[in-house]
């Protein structure tokens, strides 16, 4: 009997994105990805949908605050102690105008509340996309029915074709909640036309497309590390959380010891947003590299494990 | 390594669980079709070698050759053996049908064929009316024949079952063994079992395991050569002299009398075997004027086993 490697991946990812929608996990990331996904839009829509705020005075605002995280974001590396008012004024008039542009072009020159969901998303998601992903690998592992499939193909077949399903389903939702905010916004925000929701709708998506890829690869890294699900949970959703703390409480210390954010995308994924093409690349990119890394690893890992 | 002959070739096989050592220098070489037990005391090594066979575990020092490949992950090998492992169990929110068909889809079955395979399969090990249900509501025997059954479920060369009858109810356990002799006609079936009289009907080569080392193997009839044991039935009560009479003879190594059966040890490795003990024991029986109502091979591996594993125990505490 031939083995084809391409055929059984796609047989595993299938496999996998069935069992989600059956499996208490799996629908635990699905509607926790959805609920948290849209309540985010909710809270950018709602202040402008009632009135609360006008579009003008939102974007003033916003502008004024992706800047000045930009900024943060940018300078962290050369531990720049500036305040927020110093920032804004540089961003308008001085050497850091290019993040002034750049906060006006999420905020000013593409639909501003689907910019602002998708920054919150970039922030949220990378805590989500663990829940789907902390089983695919242990879970089976911990109950031995890995060994019902050992004997059929190969634990690489498994891991990538589990990864992918992941990826699949991941990208799914992200699809799901961007179309949904592009839909709504439509119809509820007239200032917001679907000719420029729609391009940018594809430009957000490919942004949280890319951002995906490294987290899902550290869900299933940690998973095919660790048997016990729950460790495999904590372990990726306290990398991701404890790996920019810990860099910048070090940073205090010894600034190079900043750089210890890159071993996420953290340190690179706000570029995923930039108005500069090249700069998107680049950091896609990087997640690409990333993901790399971290499937790799987990394949070294699974493939050399008693099952 | 010489693999043509033998679909199994193991040769050297050590394993460690941290500092306890599981198997010690295993060397077996398992042929291409037939039914092969393994058997062994609880904690003897008996699951790490299925494991290791199956690929579960990594291989630590020795080798283990399988239908030409080196190594028991080969993709070579990739759908060519079933296993039946011992404790694993089939996800809880999928349909056993469902799990069924993705088996075999690996396995490269599509469609109605796979449809009807699964079901043929299912009847075989008496679970049809159970396969559009979750493997949840098994109880621990259903769990087995439907751990058989997807272990037989493409065409595999080889088969690994780790106590299959186990918790089996007799019908069941039957049914198991006649699926199992059909298979061993076109593949290599290797069972572990507590059971040795089922066993003992059952396989044609045997593999004793004992505290992590192969200290018996080979067919039925070499592993029990010196010790076989059988049990005979008269029509009138033994008396102490009739034991006394039996235990005399030559081709008698032992024997034990209960009320009208009399248990006896026959040492068949005299010049004609066990032949010629048989002839003896019968003539003897004749000449006493108590002829033999019933006279059947008993627990000859058990007795083997026991012999064998109690000798490795003595040798190990004296060492």
């Amino acid at each position: 009997m031939m083995h084809h490697p391409a055929r059984h991946i796609g047989h595993h990812a299938m496999m996998m994105m069935t069992h989600s929608m059956r499996s208490g996990a799996g629908v635990a990331f699905i509607f926790l990805t959805i609920i948290i996904g849209l309540s985010l839009a909710n809270l950018t829509v709602t202040p402008v949908e009632l009135e609360m705020i006008t579009v003008e005075e939102l974007q003033d605002s916003s502008a004024k605050f992706i800047g000045v995280a930009l900024a943060t974001a940018t300078l962290r590396a050369s531990g720049g102690d500036d305040n927020s008012d110093s920032l804004t004024s540089r961003m308008e008039t001085g050497d850091l105008v290019d993040l002034g542009m750049w906060a006006r072009y999420l905020v000013v020159e593409n639909p501003m509340l689907l910019s602002i969901t998708v920054l919150l998303l970039g922030v949220v998601l990378p805590l989500l996309l663990p829940l789907g992903s902390f089983t695919v690998i242990s879970g089976d592992v911990q109950h031995r029915t890995v060994r019902y499939l050992l004997p059929r193909t190969t634990r690489s077949s498994i891991l990538l074709g589990r990864w992918l399903g992941s990826l699949i389903l991941s990208w799914a939702l992200i699809l799901f909640l961007i179309s949904s905010v592009v839909i709504y916004l439509s119809i509820m925000i007239p200032s917001e036309s679907l000719e420029d929701l729609i391009p940018w709708g594809g430009r957000c998506f490919l942004a949280l497309f890319f951002l995906t890829i490294p987290y899902v690869s550290l869900g299933i890294l940690c998973s095919a590390t660790f048997s016990a699900p729950m460790v495999a949970l904590l372990a990726a959703i306290g990398a991701t959380v404890g790996i920019p703390l810990l860099s910048l409480s070090l940073q205090e210390a010894w600034e190079p010891l900043g750089n210890l954010l890159y071993l996420l995308p953290w340190g690179y994924s706000h570029q995923l947003l930039s108005p500069s093409m090249e700069n998107f690349f680049e950091a896609s990119a990087y997640c690409l590299g990333h993901a790399a890394l971290f499937l790799t690893l987990a394949l070294l890992k699974f493939r050399r494990a008693d099952l | 390594m010489n693999t043509k002959t033998h679909s199994i070739h193991i040769e050297g096989l050590e394993h460690r669980f941290g500092d306890k050592v599981a198997l010690s220098d295993i060397n077996w070489q398992l042929p291409e079709k037939g039914i092969v037990g393994l058997v062994g005391p609880n904690g003897a090594g008996k699951t790490t070698l299925f494991s290791l066979i199956a690929g579960f575990l990594r291989v630590q020092r020795g080798k283990i050759g399988i239908l030409g490949a080196d190594s028991p992950n080969h993709p070579s090998l990739v759908g060519r053996m079933g296993v039946m492992p011992q404790d694993a169990i089939f996800a809880k929110d999928i349909s056993i049908f469902d799990q069924l068909l993705f088996l075999m889809k690996l396995d490269g079955i599509n469609g109605t064929r796979a449809e009807n395979r699964a079901l043929e399969i299912m009847k075989r090990v008496g679970l049809e009316k159970e396969i559009h249900r979750g493997a949840s509501i098994l109880s621990h025997g259903m769990g087995k024949r439907l751990g058989v059954a997807q272990a037989l479920l493409g065409s595999p060369e080889i088969v690994l079952l780790d106590e299959p009858t186990a918790g089996l109810d007799p019908a069941n356990a039957r049914q198991i063994r006649e699926f199992m002799r059909e298979v061993g006609k076109n593949a290599l079936v290797i069972v572990s079992s507590h059971n040795l009289l089922e066993l003992q009907d059952l396989i044609d080569e045997v593999g004793v395991i004992v505290a992590g080392k192969l200290v018996a193997s080979g067919t039925v009839e070499e592993v029990t050569q010196r010790d076989r044991r059988f049990e005979v039935t008269f029509g009138v009560p033994v008396t102490p002299e009739m034991l006394v009479q039996v235990d005399q003879l030559d081709g008698v190594q032992s024997a034990n009398y209960d009320g009208f059966q009399m248990s006896i040890d026959l040492d068949a490795s005299g010049e004609n075997g066990l032949n010629q003990a048989l002839l003896e024991l019968q003539q003897k029986l004749v000449d006493l004027g108590t002829p033999a109502y019933e006279l059947r091979e008993g627990a000859s591996l058990e007795q083997a086993y026991l012999k064998l594993t109690s000798d490795t125990q003595h040798t190990s505490e004296e060492g």
